[in-house]
């Protein structure tokens, strides 16, 4: 049981990193495609948004997803010595 | 007086902030670090976990000289260790902790204790000798590092510290009264009582009913007093600690930056951020 519980445990930083990336993403298309439904200026046109910042959030949310992913596989590793026996 | 740069600044809400290029720049190079200190250090250490964890019993598998695990009660003279107490065997340790500004070294200043004639009364009746690895050759504390150079640990069940070091002890380990007005003192007993029950993770040597250390593998002679398993499930978590520290350096640029960037998304689109 103690063992199970430590496998359980090594999963959880890692999942956590990629629902925080997932989250990140998801937030970001959320409010471009508010961005996309707003338009400026006469005759109007749509707006498009910070560049910048739509770049920033892809990378960042797949530097956290990489980060995430490499901490999960160390996670499964590491759960599955403990529970291999 | 002109405007203030930067994020905040909203006549040109297309133009990046100048700090997000050193995020940027960090994030860059914290995550390929991150990936080569992963990939070294830690697979390094899930590949020692993982050899040490799938070490077979011996009473199931038998030793086929590339290390087992051998359970059994402890057995030997009894004697009494630097505090005081009965022990079949003990490892005592003097150390000193110096403070430079925020960063502290810890040095072992003397070690005492008695490891020697040391007997394992297996669960299958057998009684087996244990070789004396040496006092000195011991990994005290325990620690990721030595398990990959083959130094043996010995967890021998009960432990304590104190803080200052009583007279007769700094007496046995010849320390003047002098040394102590510079860091803080600490002693450390670890031993092993009468009947204790331990698992050793070695070889049989050939020829003879002693255990000693593998010449090669895991098995370096750990004698572990709450079992192997408890030992690779400190270790793992060690592992996973210092894994999630590296992840946490390295993503602090790029979290920092796509917070930035997500609270200029929201007031772009009209969520008043500000």
């Amino acid at each position: 049981v103690i063992d199970l519980l430590h496998g359980v445990l090594y999963l959880l930083p890692g999942a956590l990193l990629l629902t925080v990336a997932g989250a990140l993403w998801r937030l970001s298309r959320a409010w471009i495609a508010m961005i996309e439904m707003s338009t400026v200026g006469d005759p109007p046109r749509p707006q498009r948004g910070p560049v910048w910042a739509r770049r920033w959030v892809a990378g960042a949310a797949f530097i956290l997803a990489a980060a995430g992913a490499a901490l999960l596989a160390l996670g499964v590793a590491l759960a599955a010595i403990l529970l291999a026996r | 007086m002109p405007p203030a740069r930067g994020w905040r600044q909203a006549a040109n809400p297309d133009r990046m902030p100048g700090q997000y290029w050193a995020y940027g720049f960090w994030a860059v190079v914290g995550v390929p670090l991150f990936v080569a200190v992963l990939s070294s250090a830690v697979a390094d250490d899930v590949r020692w976990i993982a050899a040490l964890a799938a070490l077979p019993a011996a009473a199931n598998h038998g030793d086929r000289g590339a290390g087992a695990l051998f359970a059994g009660r402890l057995d030997g003279p009894t004697t009494t260790t630097a505090a005081g107490r009965l022990a079949i065997a003990w490892v005592g340790t003097v150390t000193v902790e110096n403070h430079a500004g925020k960063s502290k070294n810890t040095i072992e200043k003397c070690r005492l204790g008695r490891i020697d004639h040391l007997i394992l009364a297996g669960d299958d009746g057998r009684r087996l000798a244990i070789a004396d690895p040496g006092l000195a050759a011991l990994a005290i504390p325990e620690s990721m590092a030595v398990i990959g150079h083959g130094t043996p640990i010995y967890e021998l069940g009960e432990a304590f510290q104190i803080s200052g070091i009583p007279p007769p002890i700094a007496e046995r380990c010849g320390l003047p009264s002098e040394d102590f007005a510079k860091g803080t003192w600490f002693y450390q007993e670890t031993w092993a009582a009468p009947g204790t029950h331990v698992e050793l993770a070695g070889c049989r040597m050939a020829g003879s009913e002693t255990l000693a250390a593998c010449p090669t593998g895991p098995a370096r002679g750990h004698l572990v007093a709450h079992g192997v398993r408890a030992l690779v499930r400190r270790m793992a978590d060690r592992t996973l600690g210092m894994g999630a520290l590296v992840v946490v350096v390295s993503i602090f640029f790029a979290a920092v930056g796509g917070i930035g960037a997500l609270l200029a998304l929201r007031r772009a689109a009209g969520g008043g951020a500000r």
